[in-house]
């Protein structure tokens, strides 16, 4: 997450009756905190792991991962906010100015949207550069090919499905037939545990 | 809402036996139906499930399953985030859609939540406030 994005969280939780915030991934996994966090990290990650799961199971049954969530109880109050493979969690006392808290989230989730598309290209950027690895080491100086199928592919996931495809098939006619169903399942894989 | 004390709340939302909103401030006898619900301006529907999910009445024309799924899911999970957070009297909770939506307001009726679909530009302390108004308890 970039500096942008802590400073972000740090004037949420500079809120009157903002007690702390943190942001947190599809799995529960929480990716950067507010300073202060006057609640517990303990309770944090509890939670972090509850909203997920919330998220995800409305985001199921909805078919829209953009939700917010207020929650209100009497000893206080939590705000979320969905974010893409992810939520914003902001604990918040009972009493809070939330047109201010509004206005604050506005400009920050269009930081947080942006951050993680700047992610999700270096990402992708990244997988393909894994994938020509895999490449490289299973056929050598023969790889050349398979490389220039995977850097004219585009970067999502159904596009690289295909180009592994492609390379599958080429490696099996050109170049080793009992390498190409072994690279293409170590590259599908890959790609599988990238999502 | 903020200025209603806990007892009226508990008194809003805890439900009686026929899992009918029990009115608030002493006015026990007096209960919210589902049907009544939606006479509450900037109401468009409501439902009532169980705490498992069952669907027990509605006032949905679509899709009442996926509501109840909604209700359900929401209702549970804030109990769940007010056990992580030491929070025991659970309000309501609120569900918006930034794709455009009618929101959801969802809180515990006794040992069933509630469901109600809101008009898109209304604020749900405002419907609150109605229904508390409507129930005897307001200010």
């Amino acid at each position: 997450m970039s500096e942008q994005v802590q400073v972000f969280m740090d004037q949420l939780a500079a809120l009157v009756g903002v007690q702390g915030a943190f942001i947190f991934d599809s799995q529960g996994k929480i990716l950067q905190y507010s300073t202060p966090m006057k609640v517990s990290r303990d309770k944090g990650v509890a939670l972090a792991r509850t909203l997920a799961r919330t998220l995800t199971g409305l985001s199921t049954v909805h078919g829209s991962t953009m939700l917010g969530i207020d929650l209100t109880y009497e000893e206080g109050r939590l705000v979320l906010k969905g974010i893409e493979r992810g939520g914003l969690c902001i604990i918040c006392e009972r009493q809070l100015n939330y047109s201010l808290l509004n206005i604050t989230l506005e400009q920050g989730l269009r930081l947080l949207r942006d951050s993680k598309q700047e992610e999700r290209s270096e990402e992708s950027t990244n997988r393909v550069d894994r994938l020509k690895d895999i490449a490289t080491e299973m056929l050598g100086e023969h790889a050349n090919r398979v490389i220039s199928i995977l850097e004219s592919a585009g970067s999502d996931a159904g596009e690289l499905e295909d180009a592994i495809q492609q390379a599958e098939n080429m490696t099996r006619m050109f170049i080793d037939k009992n390498l190409a169903g072994e690279m293409a399942q170590r590259m599908r894989d890959l790609l599988m545990a990238s999502r | 809402m903020d200025d209603f004390d806990s007892g009226q709340w508990d008194a809003l939302f805890a439900g009686d036996e026929d899992t009918r909103v029990v009115r608030a401030a002493g006015t026990a006898s007096e209960t919210f139906s589902v049907e009544e619900f939606c006479e509450v301006p900037g109401v468009k529907g409501a439902i009532r499930v169980a705490l498992d999910g069952a669907l027990q009445a509605h006032s949905l024309a679509e899709s009442p399953e996926q509501a109840a799924a909604i209700t359900t899911y929401l209702g549970a999970s804030a109990r769940q985030v007010g056990a992580t957070m030491g929070y025991r009297n659970f309000d309501h909770a609120v569900l918006n859609f930034d794709s455009g939506g009618d929101p959801v307001l969802v809180f515990r009726q006794g040992s069933s939540f509630v469901g109600l679909l809101l008009e898109e530009d209304i604020a749900p302390s405002h419907i609150i406030s109605r229904i508390r108004e409507r129930s005897g308890g307001g200010e």
